[in-house]
């Protein structure tokens, strides 16, 4: 099977600059989209954030995700799942939650 | 930047054409050389215990053979203050035949091509004429490869920390096997990933700052003179309080004197690219990177830092300095006034123990490891189905190689909070260290290169 | 509406052991904690995170029983966590105290309806009395009119005023005299920061403390997150699906302050401790006896005299250092100072009001909008 399906969130505030929209659903053809990098890279920031321009620093930097911003791979810590390096797996939820946002 | 430099005339003289732009003033190069080293001059006689301002008048009075050392890493910064010291000196010899103080340098080497680079440097650095030595006694140049002082040790000690405790587990290492470098011992603890960049470069400032004050105590010197600029400061104020060893900051700004205390970084460079001018002498480049020219018409563009992965505590602390809105030189000098009027937290104690890794003091009734304990809860929550009985009981059976404190190590409580911290940041959260009080072969190890 | 996060149904089975928590053996890691980088389960992560609070409350004795406590509550992820853990934690250790969400409705239209209709659910959910203070009724100016009058750059100025003023004012309605918040141990240490870049002496030696009150005011408040990092509590927030809200005041944050966060984050990637490490430097940080000037004595006798005039405001709204125990004159509130903070800001205010009728006169709504669009086409 080369398609698999990615539940990616947006949270803690960090909707705002993906259309509002806390919840997508991913289908990626699972030979191109190997790692979590190649989805945040070639899926996320290309199809899903909203006015890259400006918000693509909101989102990354230095060739990461932000600073201040918990990725949780299946509700684990993704710096115990490898980071960048993550292996997708079909059904996979992946979350992105701001913690830079009011408090 | 493209100022027309043709139509700019010093704002100190209303002569000259001005060269460099500096806390919004024009200066001429002469008029600019002057204010800094006036700068240096003030900041020297200026210190609070009024040590240095006897003996750095040209006209003292009683003949003095104190000895001042001068820490020399070859950056520009301390270059210059060497520079100025040697031009006092002259004045003072000049005019009385002898000096008010006797200078020593002393210069950290990590390896022998080092050593041997440093020889040629000096060898050069008098030859220039900013450099000229005119009085006696001449300046003695200490040159130590700091992995000499390491093997010196008699004793080793393995430190692991108990994440539990907080506690560090010592063992004696009975005979080395090979001589050690400070290099391979950071390298043992830290290994070479990118995140452990910053944990490395704590603990070698730690060795580096040991040997140096060491050599201080033993050598008998009266005054310790670190050639770091105003941003050097600052930056290493934040540093310190970021790294949890904010109650350094004051200790260190007490006891060193910083004869650029007053003296931004670009105007650091700015003044060695005029008035020295030699790339020869320079062991390393860039103290602060990042720091903009001053000099107009310059056109050098300075490469852009890394990304952050490659990038340090000191690097990041730099680069927020830099983007902070407002001010630079405003938030630079601000850090630095804050931290001159911090009290030394240790000062009035009398009881304490100091830290076998950094030899800061720690307090008798404020030991690190308990106020970590304090805030951090390590007990488990309950087992609560067969699944997890199952897990832990793998875990029970391949966790045979836990040490625990039976082969009769010992615990102790000897580390400050910012060792602690980064010895957390360890791989196996462990580290070989050397005894930091041995210096009883140090007269020996001290290599002397004098004129 | 709340949408909690959703659940994973990708469950690792046959764990190794070295994926297990570091803690109880038994359970997969889910997270390591920055404090120490140990890495550990979801059920040792509640346990360790909310024993920490009830330590912290214990071991500074925040609390006794019988008291009355306002929790300070924006609907915010720190301040719904607080309020969460505190009722827990009340319940579970019987503290006896009784807890009250007390909220400030700044009138900011967009941002705090939003927030406040989030504090009216977790009133419900967690079963605790909810008192709303509206500036308004306080100060008779809404923020989005203040903005409208003062703009958008000095509005945290304004705002941090008459918050702290506010909920003491709220508390006091209530006979309550101590009030929680949900700064944590990231507020701490960016405000131990801050106090040192911007020199700020005189503070820098109480930045650390966790239970404070000002010119005295009967109301006490305390951090019972002070140790807790921001990222344990958005991570309890995320697992134990509470119901926060979590979009930007619209007036968005001082810049020096986003800044100096942002310099935190970034240490924090390479230095996960630092949040902490910053806290304990902080607490070690004590002044050199100052030297006796008669420039700052003529200054507070001045300063004393002519009250207003000569006082400084501070960017975070904390005041004056001075403590006396008056009232302010004009509005009866306690006050070091012959007119309050408030006062001298809301008498500012005043002469502008006539300006800012005609000029926002056509939009009851999104003040903050039409200001940050105007400012927007003046650059």
């Amino acid at each position: 099977m080369s398609q698999i399906d990615i539940k990616v969130e947006f949270l803690g505030g960090l909707d705002s600059i993906f259309a509002n929209k806390r919840s997508y659903e991913v289908k990626v053809d699972n030979t191109k989209i190997v790692t979590l990098r190649d989805l945040i890279f070639d899926v996320i920031v290309k199809d899903l954030l909203v006015n890259p321009e400006e918000n693509y620093s909101i989102y990354i930097q230095d060739e990461t995700i932000r600073p201040g911003i918990l990725t949780l791979i299946n509700d684990s810590d993704w710096e115990l799942e490898d980071e960048l390096d993550y292996i997708l797996q079909h059904k996979d939820v992946i979350s992105f939650t701001s913690t830079l946002h009011g408090g | 930047m493209s100022l027309n430099n043709e139509n700019l005339i010093c704002q100190r003289c209303s002569e000259q054409p001005a060269i460099v732009k500096t806390r919004k003033e024009f200066f001429c190069n002469e008029c600019f050389s002057k204010f800094i080293l006036l700068k240096q001059r003030r900041t020297l006689i200026s210190d609070k215990d009024k040590y240095l301002e006897p003996i750095m008048k040209v006209t003292y009075k009683t003949p003095n053979d104190d000895k001042i050392l001068l820490a020399l890493s070859f950056g520009k910064s301390s270059l210059i203050v060497l520079q100025n010291l040697i031009e006092y000196l002259n004045n003072q010899y000049n005019q009385q035949k002898k000096t008010g103080f006797i200078l020593e340098t002393l210069t950290i080497v990590e390896s022998d091509e080092e050593y041997q680079k440093v020889k040629t440097i000096i060898k050069s650095l008098l030859n220039l004429p900013g450099f000229k030595i005119l009085f006696t006694p001449p300046i003695k140049f200490h040159i130590v490869n700091i992995n000499d002082c390491i093997n010196n040790s008699n004793t080793f000690k393995n430190f692991t920390l108990d994440t539990l405790t907080s506690k560090t587990i010592v063992d004696n290492i009975p005979t080395k096997q090979q001589d050690l470098t400070l290099e391979s011992i950071l390298l043992e603890a830290f290994g070479s990933q990118y995140k452990t960049l910053s944990s490395k470069e704590d603990f070698k400032t730690v060795a580096i700052n040991n040997v140096i004050k060491q050599i201080y105590k033993k050598l008998g010197y009266k005054a310790l003179l670190y050639g770091s600029s105003m941003s050097k400061l600052a930056t290493d104020i934040v540093k310190n309080v970021v790294t949890g060893r904010g109650e350094i900051v004051a200790r260190e700004l007490d006891n060193i004197f910083y004869p650029l205390t007053d003296v931004f970084y670009s105007e650091v460079e700015a003044y060695y690219d005029i008035v020295v001018n030699n790339n020869d002498i320079l062991l390393f480049q860039n103290e602060c990177s990042n720091s903009n020219s001053i000099v107009i018409n310059n056109s050098t563009i300075k490469d852009q830092t890394p990304n952050r992965k490659n990038k340090t505590i000191s690097d990041i602390t730099m680069d927020y300095f830099n983007t902070i809105e407002g001010d630079y030189a405003n938030v630079i000098s601000t850090v630095v006034k804050t931290g001159l009027k911090l009290k030394d937290i240790h000062a009035d104690e009398t009881s304490f123990t100091s830290c076998s890794i950094c030899n800061t003091k720690i307090s008798a009734n404020k030991n690190p490891s308990e106020w970590i304990n304090n805030i951090t809860v390590m007990h488990p929550a309950k087992i609560q189905n067969e699944d997890e009985l199952h897990n832990y009981e793998n875990w029970k059976a391949s966790s045979t190689n836990i040490s625990t404190t039976s082969k009769g190590n010992i615990i102790e409580n000897n580390l400050c909070y910012g060792c602690l911290v980064t010895l957390n940041t360890a791989t196996n959260k462990h580290i070989q260290w050397y005894d930091i009080n041995n210096d009883d072969n140090l007269d020996q190890i001290l290599n002397d290169y004098e004129l | 509406m709340f949408t909690p996060p959703s659940d994973p149904v990708n469950k690792t089975s046959n764990l190794k052991v070295s994926q297990l928590c570091e803690l109880c053996h038994s359970r997969k890691a889910i997270l390591k904690r920055p404090k120490n980088l140990m890495k550990i389960c979801k059920e040792c992560f509640y346990k360790v995170f909310e024993t920490e609070i009830h330590n912290t409350i214990i071991s500074n004795k925040l609390f006794y029983r019988g008291e009355r406590v306002a929790v300070g509550a924006s609907g915010g992820k720190d301040s719904t966590v607080l309020a969460y853990v505190l009722k827990k934690l009340n319940e579970e250790y019987d503290y006896g105290i009784d807890i009250t969400l007390l909220s400030i409705d700044e009138g900011i239209v967009g941002y705090r309806d939003d927030s406040l209709a989030t504090v009216k659910r977790n009133q419900q959910q967690y079963n605790l009395p909810l008192e709303i203070i509206s500036y308004r009724e306080l100060y008779n100016w809404t923020m989005d009119e203040i903005v409208a009058c003062a703009g958008v750059r000095s509005s945290c100025t304004y705002c941090g005023v008459f918050r702290r003023q506010a909920l003491d004012r709220g508390a006091m309605k209530l006979g309550i005299k101590h009030v929680v918040t949900g700064h944590n141990a990231d507020d701490m240490a960016e405000t131990v920061l801050m106090n040192i870049l911007r020199g700020d002496v005189n503070r820098l030696e109480k930045s650390t403390a966790i239970m404070t009150s000002s010119e005295g005011s009967p109301v006490k408040r305390s951090k019972p997150f002070k140790y807790s990092y921001q990222k344990e509590i958005v991570l309890y927030a995320h697992y134990k699906k509470l119901d926060y809200f979590s979009t930007e005041c619209t007036y968005a944050p001082e810049a020096f302050r986003g800044t100096a966060r942002e310099y935190m984050k970034s240490l924090e990637s390479i230095r996960p401790s630092c949040i902490i490490d910053i806290i304990h430097s902080g607490e070690n940080l004590i002044l050199k006896p100052k030297k006796q000037k008669k420039i700052t004595q003529k200054f507070k006798n001045v300063s004393n005299k002519n009250g207003p005039s000569e006082m400084e405001i501070q960017k975070n709204g904390t005041v004056s250092l001075f403590k006396d125990g008056n009232r302010c004159e004009r509005c009866g509130y306690l006050s070091s100072n012959k007119i309050c903070k408030a006062c001298i800001l809301l008498e500012g205010l005043e002469k502008n009001r006539p300006k800012v009728q005609l000029d926002t006169d056509t939009s009851t709504d999104g003040k903050a909008k039409l200001m940050r669009d105007l400012e927007k086409l003046s650059f």
